[in-house]
């Protein structure tokens, strides 16, 4: 199940990915979350290590992470790159999904889960042009994010971001963003 | 015109009093359970009838079988209330009024049940309804009136529609105590399956039924459920809304696999949603005994159950004492009396005190601790009870030793041993009752008693830990006052031993008696005009019982080497209710020999140090901080062997405050001296229940043929009437105790006065064999619950009633009344609103539509005083109009409630699940250490890979639970079930 819900998920890299969709996924009446214009924007695999705190390897390991995540991990880490647009389509999205799911529900814990999209964004547009490695673990973060059905459902569980927000701290403390930590 | 919805059945969400179509006819909801329990989302629907084939029926049908249609709101029928007063739409709402569950945490009822409730005695209910999922171990002190407090969150949950099902698991010996106690203040009743209740039960139901799904609430003994292996196999199949488990430290966990007991608690556990346990010795002083039991409340509780912190366990029990609550308790506890009742020996008595001291076995008492008491310690002990006892215990170690046939072998030492406890048994027997110096002063009291003279006097319960103690009192204090003293010996039915103890003016209570036995011996010693008057009991009655009705005399003919005993003990006669000074007595040898004047002392500092107990501690188990009476035994015993002094022994104050509640000491004080819960008023548009029921029963005259006008009180707010057969049906399932009739002619005395229902409860003791005459009416009776469905269901299929009122309303304006419920996935109500959807005048500048609470409607409107119905027409078709948008309003508002409770819950919620998160990780990580330990080692074996995925199975299993749980329990399902109620206009429009 959670197998097929993070193939799916995958199958939208293959989707034009661009700023207009980013902006499309945005809630009517919800100012659009876009990246910043980034200089040191680029295609994937010719990204450059990035000068400062984020010069930090991720050494992350498997028991650093929820165990939650410990099984897809690996799985996230050796997905094939995508850009930051695309990345922050993806998190754009999964945030829509949790929004519409809150209207509904009163489980859904949308404030972490707003926290955890607008850290992304963030270490996304940190990290854009950083090397393979290092985008690969901001890479697997993002996605770990947008899957829904990871340990408790995001969408439907009052703790489905928890484990999110957990990997979440463990990559950005592994990449030397710990400013971008979250509280959850 | 209206008519059903041809929408087969949807979600499975009928509420409460919804009505609905099923084979053509018409029912009313009573409620909703799953159809197959874990596997299915299909739901069994437990109904009324309303349409006239059907009138009254009940029925349950399942919606894998039966469409269960429910009958479109928009779509009902508006009609104009003929009846006077508008008697009948008053009523309607009433009904569903009363059947509407509260979502808050709050008081409703319980606290209105036939009692006098002490403010602490609040605590436990709404210390557990406040959280989402009610469990809580009620671990309160002896005799603070636990069965009270459990009863008051029952009448709750059974008030919010959580309590169909009960299943309470007692002492064989207090099942009909406890029944009786529900029932008379509750009117919650519950079928007894002691041996004579499996009996009937099983000449009445098919063979291989299970019982648990013929009655919704059951009380059994949990030796009952253990030894009927078939019982296991059904409770697995079964689901239940609350289990209690009184007296549960019997069930916690004491090591290995765990008791037959405790795996049977872990299976109630799994299968209820609420759960309530009762003991005042919760803990036997090791953390994993206790951990058993809070990991029974809240299976993701304790991660290590040798080590655990407060944070793992708080809210999930409540400890108070008497010194806690004083100020709380009025009038209800008394101060006791103590005595010591000091019977200097005689030269008999010493002689064997003295024989004992000396011996010297040569073939036992080789070796000392552990736990075991030497058996000359054994021999002194029995010995301080009585020469016969004593007696009796040396003749056992000779047979069992099989001393006589190592003599006759030619074996020296038991040779030695034998001649050493035949002389003690010589010695014993030459301390005839004559001289024995503790029945002679037990004589003098009784003769105090009014015994002297042949005739009754007063009642007394006489404890001995020693069954040949028991029988030299009963053979001796009959022969002494010629009492009719019957033996039961393990008779099967009640009505057996009825006809044995007939009678009895005197019995022993023991362990070895049967369940009806025991029962028989407490109903008897708690009822006035019974002629037993004394009771000699061991220590088998010494847990749970009320003795204290007619009885505040209590002699401990025996001291037992127990603190935690000696407290159960006096607990049976000083306990919340006692009217009178509980007068102890405490018989004490008094040897005078200096070489034996040690155990004397050691006596009297259990006695002194139990007392400041009670008044400083609250429980004497601290003392000795061991929190199990055999291990007190064991320390007291080797105390005495030791020579310790007995302020060694037994210390002023805990040595070692390991006590799990002392670490939360300042926790339950503050919550000892918190506010009073809070209490909530349910709307009514009737004075009280008496009033309600008195305009039912009119209504009811006025469609039965031959139904007898009720009586009404003069004085007193009381109704009597002969019930009609439907209500009698009822009955079928409910004990047979509380048949109020034969052959058809049953009548009922309800009263609201909780006086006179506690008057008759009193007046009930007076008789073994009796029930109390008059019961409470209250919303939780089932004649009231009858009243409920049989007004209901005056109103045609889908119709709802229109009011024209003279007050609250603008000129032209008109009100649509509407009951809006959310359920949980079970089916079981967790939000209930009744609202008023306002249309002003046609053309007004009011506007569009509002909802209001239809509280407030009913306060502008007077609806609680008396309406005058002039008759007036209505605009049928132009209300029936106005439902579509009514009911879209109200479905909207409920789905912004809906989420808004679900908010507040996750709020409550969210702290507690990152527990459990914490509480599984810290289990899986030290499984994996423990794993990765061995095998950094060796290979692991099969068995142990086993063990290792089993227990993180298990701990899966857990979370999996829990997460279900919140699932179907706690989230509402997103369609409101809603219902029109009724309509209103303003007289002349």
């Amino acid at each position: 199940m959670r197998l097929n819900h993070l193939n799916s998920l995958l199958d939208q890299r293959c989707a034009p990915h661009s700023e207009e969709l980013v902006k499309s996924s945005q809630p009517i009446g919800r100012p659009p979350i876009c990246l910043p214009t980034d200089p040191l924007r680029s295609t994937p695999g010719e990204r450059t290590l990035r000068p400062g705190t984020g010069g930090a390897m991720s050494g992350i390991q498997l028991k650093d992470l929820p165990r939650e995540a410990r099984g897809v991990w690996p799985q996230l880490k050796v997905e094939p790159p995508q850009s930051a647009e695309q990345l922050a389509a993806i998190v754009n999205k999964h945030l829509d999904q949790a929004r519409t799911a809150a209207a509904t529900s009163g489980f859904v814990d949308l404030t972490l889960g707003e926290k955890i999209g607008a850290g992304c964004l963030d270490l996304i547009q940190r990290c854009a042009g950083s090397d393979a490695d290092h985008w690969a673990t901001v890479q697997a973060a993002v996605l770990y994010f947008a899957l829904s059905e990871d340990g408790d459902d995001d969408l439907t569980s009052m703790t489905g971001f928890d484990d999110d927000a957990e990997v979440f701290n463990v990559v950005v403390e592994s990449l030397g963003y710990p400013d971008l930590r979250i509280d959850c | 015109m209206a008519r059903p919805s041809s929408s087969p059945k949807v979600a499975p969400t009928y509420a409460p009093g919804a009505r609905v179509q099923v084979r053509g006819e018409e029912w009313i909801v009573r409620d909703v359970s799953p159809a197959r329990f874990g596997f299915s989302d299909e739901v069994a629907v437990r109904v009324v009838g309303v349409s006239e084939l059907v009138r009254d029926k009940e029925a349950i049908f399942l919606t894998e079988l039966d469409d269960v249609i429910e009958l479109r709101p928009e779509e009902t029928k508006l009609v104009l209330d003929t009846s006077p007063r508008f008697r009948r739409s008053k009523l309607y709402i009433s009904s569903l009024l009363r059947q509407s569950p509260p979502s808050d945490a709050a008081l409703h009822i319980g606290h209105k049940g036939a009692m006098r409730p002490a403010s602490y005695q609040l605590v436990p209910a709404a210390k557990a309804l406040g959280q989402p999922r009610p469990r809580i171990l009620i671990a309160d002190g002896v005799g603070l009136g636990k069965t009270i407090e459990a009863g008051i969150l029952l009448a709750e949950l059974i008030r919010r529609g959580r309590g169909r099902r009960i299943l309470v698991v007692a002492l064989k010996s207090i099942l009909s105590q406890f029944q009786q106690e529900l029932w008379a203040r509750f009117t919650i009743p519950l079928t007894r399956l002691d041996s004579r209740g499996v009996e009937r039960m099983q000449a009445r139901i098919p063979v291989g039924t299970n019982p648990f799904n013929v009655y919704d609430r059951v009380i059994v003994s949990i030796d009952t459920l253990k030894k009927e292996a078939r019982y296991r196999r059904y409770l697995e199949q079964t689901r239940w809304d609350v289990v209690v488990i009184d007296e549960c430290q019997n069930v916690a966990f004491r090591g290995g696999r765990g008791s037959q007991r405790n795996r049977l608690a872990n299976l109630l556990g799994r299968t209820t949603d609420a759960l309530v346990l009762t003991s005042a010795t919760p803990h036997d002083g090791r953390p994993e005994s206790f951990a058993s039991l809070m990991n029974l409340l809240e299976p993701t509780a304790v991660a290590n159950p040798v080590k655990y912190t407060h944070d793992e366990i708080q809210g999930l029990y409540v400890r108070r004492f008497k010194k806690d609550i004083e100020g709380a308790a009025g009038d209800n506890f008394t101060e006791r009396a103590l005595t010591l009742e000091k019977a200097p020996t005689t030269p008999e008595e010493e002689a064997v005190l003295l024989h004992i001291n000396d011996l010297a076995f040569k073939t036992m008492d080789k070796k000392q601790g552990a736990g075991r008491m030497l058996f000359k310690t054994t021999l002194r002990k029995a010995a301080l009870s009585s020469p016969s006892a004593c007696a009796a215990t040396a003749a056992e170690r000779i047979k069992r030793a099989k001393l006589v046939d190592l003599t006759e072998a030619g074996d020296d030492d038991a040779a030695h041993d034998l001649d050493e406890l035949q002389t003690l048994i010589d010695l014993c027997d030459a301390a005839t009752p004559a001289k024995q110096a503790k029945l002679q002063r037990l004589f003098a009291l009784l003769d105090g008693l009014g015994y002297a003279k042949r005739g009754r006097g007063a009642r007394v319960v006489i404890f001995s830990e020693r069954r040949a103690t028991l029988d030299l009192l009963q053979r001796e204090l009959n022969a002494r006052y010629d009492l009719k003293s019957p033996l039961a010996k393990g008779t099967q039915t009640a009505k057996q031993a009825k006809k044995v103890l007939e009678g009895a003016e005197i019995a022993q209570f023991h362990g070895s008696l049967t369940d009806v036995e025991q029962q028989q011996l407490v109903k008897r010693f708690g009822a006035e005009k019974s002629p037993l008057s004394i009771l000699l009991a061991s220590d088998a009655a010494a847990e749970g019982i009320n003795l204290h009705y007619y009885c505040h005399r209590l002699v401990h003919y025996d001291i037992p080497w127990s603190l935690i005993t000696l407290e159960q003990r006096n607990g049976r006669i000083d306990r919340f209710g006692q009217a009178h000074t509980p007068d102890l007595r405490y018989l004490l040898s008094v040897p005078e020999n200096d070489a034996l004047k040690g155990d004397q002392r050691v006596l009297e500092r259990l006695i002194e140090k139990e007392n400041a107990a009670h008044h400083n501690l609250g429980d004497a188990a601290l003392l000795l901080n061991l929190f199990d009476p055999v291990a007190e035994e064991a320390r007291i015993a080797l105390g005495i062997e030791r020579h310790e002094a007995p302020e060694v022994i037994v210390p002023d104050a805990p040595a070692d405050p390991l006590d799990f509640f002392a670490m939360f000491d300042d926790e339950l004080k503050a919550e000892a001296q918190a506010a009073p819960p809070a209490t909530a008023e349910t709307l009514a548009l009737y004075a009280d229940d008496l009033a309600y029921a008195r305009d039912a029963l009119a209504e009811i005259a006025e469609t039965t043929p031959g139904f007898i006008e009720p009586e009404y009180g003069v004085e007193r707010p009381t109704v009597t009437f002969t019930a009609p057969p439907d209500l009698q049906r009822r009955y079928d399932l409910l004990p047979r105790a509380l048949h109020k009739g034969v052959d058809g002619h049953w009548t009922f005395q309800l009263t609201t006065d909780r006086t006179l229902v506690e008057a008759a409860l009193a007046e009930s003791r007076k008789d073994a064999e009796k029930w109390p005459e008059w019961e409470l009416l209250w919303p939780l009776h089932p004649v009231a619950q009858w009243l409920d469905d049989r007004v209901l269901g005056r109103l045609e299929r889908h119709e709802a009633p229109v009011l024209t009122v003279r007050k609250g309303l603008a000129p032209g304006e008109r009100v649509i009344i509407l009951q809006a419920v959310l359920s949980n996935k079970r089916s079981q109500p967790v939000l209930a609103r009744f609202f008023a959807a306002r249309f002003p005048a046609v053309g007004s500048a009011g506007g569009a539509a509002t909802l209001q609470d239809f509280e407030a409607l009913a306060a502008e409107t007077e609806l609680t005083e008396p309406l005058v119905n002039a008759q007036m027409p209505i605009d049928a078709a132009g209300l029936e109009a106005l439902l579509p948008e009514a009911v879209a309003l109200v479905k909207q508002r409920m789905n912004a409630l809906r989420v808004d409770a679900e908010k507040a819950v996750a709020l409550l919620l969210k702290p507690e699940q990152k527990r459990v998160k914490k509480w599984r990780d810290a289990i899986l990580d030290r499984l994996d250490a423990e794993k990765a330990a061995l095998t950094a080692k060796r290979r692991l074996r099969a068995d142990e890979m086993k063990r290792f995925d089993q227990q993180v199975a298990d701990v899966e299993q857990r979370v999996e639970a829990r997460r279900r749980w919140i699932d179907e329990g706690l989230k509402a399902v997103e369609r409101p079930y809603v219902r029109v109620v009724a309509a209103m206009t303003r007289v002349g429009g």
